[in-house]
């Protein structure tokens, strides 16, 4: 349905020759701070990973101010707790701890007196199969797009979120799918950008990195969501916040999920 | 049950049959006759018998009678565009009385607001409802080269524009998809061209519209906040002649004239815009390999058979397309056929039958190379309508009749070619049956207090063939339930009473009150700005509730210095059940298990609407007033509280002025304000993903800056010539360049990434537009 939008976008650069874009001020309200937290566990060392922020006022600055001092725990089906370390302010890493495909993992987190926890089960590796480059003709002519083949299993739900990174940065396209039309299918996923701008072409020569993750079906959730308006734009109606699976009042998420990387150059 | 449906029907019709007042003894005489005009019959003249103090309708043959006793009388006949006629006339015994109006309108056929509204109105317990026909209206400046009909009606009160130069919709504080829109009597389910820019109804073929933003006669129903019957024209049964228009962005031909003299008659009218003829010129092999268009056709034959039975067949068939290269389409459309069968019984009974068929349709193309898919989704209606008309008294006219229609809904089906990364799917498709029987009576009790009450009583049967959830209030699905295609699942009743009463306090003013109670059974969820060909029309089923809505009105109608001007102020509460609305986050595509995905609320809307036209002379024009409140409450969102509906524009003013300058030239302008719609903006924003995220609370707290606009338009007559005659006209949208905002936007700073930037998209910062039109 992405391309929907892109859709209203032609029609508005024919009709409207005259539309333009233009800065202005608004004041806007402040709410109270909430906390924000990013979690992640990966199938592999060093993948554990919580980010502790707070909302701010849309008028500061777009740094991270991370939360320090907090309680971060991941514990596994079995009771397992592992305490995560904080390093640099308000990022909470793991050296060695590496999560397991089928298992159940749960997040504690507790900070200034509040205790905010989540449960994520990491999905099966699919193996992801290519990454490329193929041309397609949409509505600013020929462009490149960096394609995804992974063959999904059948009979189960599966959901995937795919990241790309150009010459080392990220494109902060929010890619992610499920199975609800290509249960067993050999899938060539496009990879979109975040905007069809000119910078945004693939050219020949860039280094494309793309991170290929099974994802669990609330994690699905909360990145479809991002699309109601989180980050600042589209023609939704009613913009919310992500659909969040943490309980105790944080906005964010956390998710188990396998990672797996490929690279290759724009020829 | 249907012993208890029996009782309710024959509760219905007592209730009609007690309304039928004995008349006085005295010996009256019978006066009958057609009022026709030199080209044919005139559908809905009115005739005002003033020193009886009686307004009779002709029929929609142009038949009229009526019982008068002994005396001197003065006849006024008005239709819409015609000059009205006035005739004195010594009853003495039974006779025949033919009138012929003159058109009033000039040759072309053009839209402007009715500047002829008799005074009729304000005795008829009717109110909230404004009647346009494309012949009076006069000038109101073009948009996008278009006379418009649902842009025309947005400038009168109550009725909201849905967005910039959108033909959608919201009446009273109602949502887009809660206003029926009616060609010829068949519901049109998708009214907008090219996301909204242009409505699907081409001016040359409208005949007029019929706006009831409350107290719909009973024969309509399904939508809660408004009826829109648009009639179609029918074609010249004495001539032939064709008619047309070149626009910037459209072109348009009509053809027309008898099939049989005076007897029979057809008219066949397209329309085709060519924005993407201008594409392909353009060097640019970006722009030129893209597609956008739509064209439309309509199509309208009548035959009159005899003086007792008319019968026309019309036929509509629309589509829009929208491409981008090769890889991606997108096209929809409305197909709409029906037959209608026109028949007078007697002198106090007649009947109106239409049969139709009603499709809108929506494909989605995919073709990457890698992937070549074909989405398609469709909604069909087969739908039978019985009208009758009695005379039942001079006082008293009782309409009943019932409707039945039946709808599949194809969801979604997608198929694949070759090799794919797609299955192919099949949603279920949904079956209902709606059916409706209804009457009501327009009652003059007295001479001065008019009484029109109605029953409405509809059921819906949702039906079998697959599976149908039940859902608990989390989304989770508790249970799923097989059943066979043709079994009844679940049938909602509801019984719709509709009241109204008028009471002339003189000659020049009356006041009225309504009562009004609709129920909506096919509901449109929609959660983007834009009007969408992908968003689907959903039957009510086993968790999704009838939309119900209550609504009161009252007002006062005056006219002014010899009915030069008119005022009319109206005042509404109006209560909305089971209105429904998607969870965060909710994924719409999935058909299936769409009731997993929806959350249900209520709705309230309140306002009070001030119109004051001027009416006569080389000026005429109206000014416009709404002051409105609309909110849901719906559990899941804001925290279960109530909260400002998008639509929620506090202040609406629509100024109009049209000026005859001489016999070439005439000139129009309008200008319109409204509040800004309700919205939700951030209230904040944090660090997510390596990016910057925006946090957002309380649902539509903030205002879209207001929204003001100045139209300009002008007519030239070209010179006429015996058979052939022209004009130009010329239009200026937003002359002043308002920036008006379609929509702002959050991003980074793009001077500085670190700080975050709001930005205003502004479309049609002045539009200029130039047609011609010709008729011969």
């Amino acid at each position: 349905m992405r391309n929907f939008k892109y859709l209203t976008i032609v029609f508005l650069l024919v009709i409207g020759l005259s539309s333009c874009e233009e800065v202005i001020d608004l004041e806007l309200k402040n709410a109270p701070e909430k906390y924000v937290i990013e979690a992640t566990l990966t199938d592999q060392a060093g993948g554990a990973r919580v980010l502790i922020s707070k909302t701010k006022n849309y008028k500061s600055t777009n740094d991270f101010d991370g939360v320090p001092n907090a309680l971060v725990l991941i514990e596994d089906q079995f009771g397992n707790n592992t305490q995560l370390i904080e390093m640099p302010k308000g990022v909470y890493t793991h050296q060695t701890l590496k999560g397991m495909p089928k298992q159940t993992y749960k997040l504690k987190i507790s900070v200034s007196g509040q205790t905010f926890t989540s449960t994520s089960v990491m999905p099966e590796v699919v193996p992801l199969e290519d990454v490329y480059q193929y041309e397609l003709n949409l509505f600013d002519g020929p462009r490149l797009f960096t394609h995804v083949r992974y063959t999904d299993p059948i009979g189960v739900k599966n959901f995937y979120r795919f990241i790309e990174y150009k010459n080392g940065v990220y494109t902060k396209s929010i890619m992610a799918s499920n199975d609800e039309f290509s249960d067993g299918k050999t899938v060539n996923q496009t990879i979109f950008p975040f905007e069809f701008t000119e910078e945004s072409k693939l050219k020949k020569g860039d280094r494309i990195k793309l991170e290929f993750l099974t994802i669990e079906e609330p994690v699905y959730k909360y990145w479809f969501s991002v699309d109601n308006g989180a980050q600042g734009g589209g023609d939704n109606a009613a913009p919310a916040n992500p659909v969040s699976n943490i309980k105790g009042g944080a906005i964010g998420y956390f998710s188990a999920h396998t990672l797996q990387t490929k690279e290759y150059t724009v020829q | 049950m249907t012993s208890n449906l029996f009782k309710l029907v024959l509760f219905l019709f007592s209730f009609i049959i007690l309304s039928i007042s004995s008349t006085s003894a005295q010996q009256t005489f019978k006066i009958s006759g057609k009022v026709k005009s030199a080209e044919s019959q005139i559908e809905a003249a009115t005739i005002n018998i003033v020193e009886a103090k009686r307004n009779v309708m002709a029929d929609s043959l142009g038949n009229y009678e009526v019982e008068l006793k002994a005396g001197n009388y003065t006849f006024v006949i008005s239709a819409v565009g015609m000059t009205t006629l006035t005739k004195k006339l010594k009853v003495s015994k039974n006779q025949t009385l033919n009138f012929e109006l003159e058109d009033n309108a000039n040759n072309l056929d053009e839209i402007v607001i009715s500047t002829a509204r008799d005074d009729r109105s304000l005795a008829s317990p009717q109110m909230g409802a404004e009647r346009l026909s494309m012949k009076t209206i006069k000038n109101i400046p073009l948009i996008f080269g278009e006379r418009d009909i649902l842009k025309a009606i947005q400038l009168l009160p109550g009725i909201k524009s849905a967005g910039e130069g959108g033909a959608g919709i919201y009446v009273r504080g109602g949502s887009a998809d809660q206003n029926l829109v009616l060609m010829d009597d068949v519901p049109v389910y998708n009214a907008a061209h090219l996301l909204g820019f242009f409505s699907t109804f081409n001016p040359d073929a409208v005949e007029d519209i019929t706006v009831y933003k409350t107290g719909m006669p009973s024969q309509f129903g399904g939508r809660l906040s408004s009826v829109l019957d648009i009639k179609m024209r029918q074609g010249n049964a004495d001539k032939f002649s064709a008619s047309g228009g070149i626009g910037l962005i459209s072109s348009k031909l009509t053809l027309e004239g008898p099939i049989q003299k005076n007897k029979s008659s057809f008219i066949i009218s397209g329309r085709r815009t060519y924005v993407d003829a201008l594409l392909r010129l353009s060097p640019d092999s970006t722009i030129n390999q893209n597609t956008m268009y739509f064209y439309d056709v309509n199509g309208k034959a009548d035959f009159q058979l005899g003086d007792k039975d008319k019968l026309s067949f019309s036929g509509y068939l629309g589509s829009d397309k929208l491409g981008l290269a090769k890889t991606f389409g997108l096209s929809w459309g409305n197909g709409i056929a029906s037959a209608q069968w026109k028949h007078i019984f007697s002198d106090k009974l007649s009947s109106t039958t239409t049969g139709s068929f009603t499709s809108y349709q929506n494909k989605i193309e995919v073709n990457t190379g890698i992937d070549n898919v074909r989405i398609f989704s469709q909604l069909k209606d087969w739908g039978l309508k019985q009208n009758f008309f009695w005379q039942a008294s001079d006082q008293n006219l009782v309409k009943f009749g019932f409707n039945s229609i039946h709808h599949t809904v194809t969801p979604g089906e997608v198929t694949s070619q070759g090799q794919s990364s797609f299955n192919d799917v099949n949603y279920q498709e949904k079956f209902s049956w709606e059916n409706a029987v209804f009457a009501s009576s327009d009652w003059q009790a007295s001479e001065k207090l008019n009484i029109g009450f109605g029953l409405r009583l509809t059921s819906f049967s949702v039906l079998g063939g697959g599976d149908f959830l039940t859902v608990d209030p989390e989304g989770n699905i508790i249970n799923s339930t097989y059943y066979n295609k043709g079994e009844f699942v679940k049938t909602y009743l509801n019984l719709e009473p509709r009241l109204s009463l008028s009471y002339l306090l003189n000659q020049q003013s009356s006041v009225k009150a309504s009562y009004v109670r609709n129920a909506q059974n096919m509901h449109m969820i929609s959660n983007s700005t834009s009007s969408r060909p992908s968003d689907k029309w959903l039957p009510s089923s086993l968790m999704v509730k009838p939309e119900i809505s209550d609504q009161f009105a009252v007002g006062y109608y005056r006219n002014l210095f010899d009915n030069a001007f008119e005022l009319n102020v109206e005042s509404y509460y109006k209560t909305l059940d089971n209105q429904i609305d998607y969870r965060d986050g909710a994924e719409t595509f999935n058909s299936d298990n769409i009731e997993t995905q929806l959350l249900y609320g209520i709705g309230r809307a309140y306002g009070l609407e001030m119109l004051f036209k001027k009416k006569k002379g080389d000026f005429t024009g109206w000014l416009s007033y709404t002051l409105s409140k609309t909110e849901r409450k719906i559990d899941g969102i804001n925290g279960g509280n109530w909260y400002n509906a998008r639509q929620d524009r506090t202040h609406e003013l629509a100024l109009v002025g049209s000026y005859q300058l001489n016999e070439k030239w005439s000139l129009s302008a309008s200008w319109i304000y409204y509040t800004g719609d309700a919205i939700t903006f951030p209230v904040g924003k944090y660090n997510m993903d390596g990016q910057v995220f925006f946090y957002y609370t309380d649902r539509n707290t903030y205002r879209m800056p207001s929204y003001h606009r100045l139209d300009l338009g002008a007519n030239l007559q070209l010179k006429k010539r015996k058979n052939y005659s022209s004009e130009l006209s010329f239009s200026l949208y937003n002359a002043y360049g308002r920036k008006n905002a379609y929509s702002i936007n959050f991003r980074e700073a793009e001077n500085d990434p670190s700080r975050t930037e709001v930005v205003r998209t502004t479309l049609f910062q002045w539009l200029p537009s130039i047609s011609y039109n010709f008729k011969f």
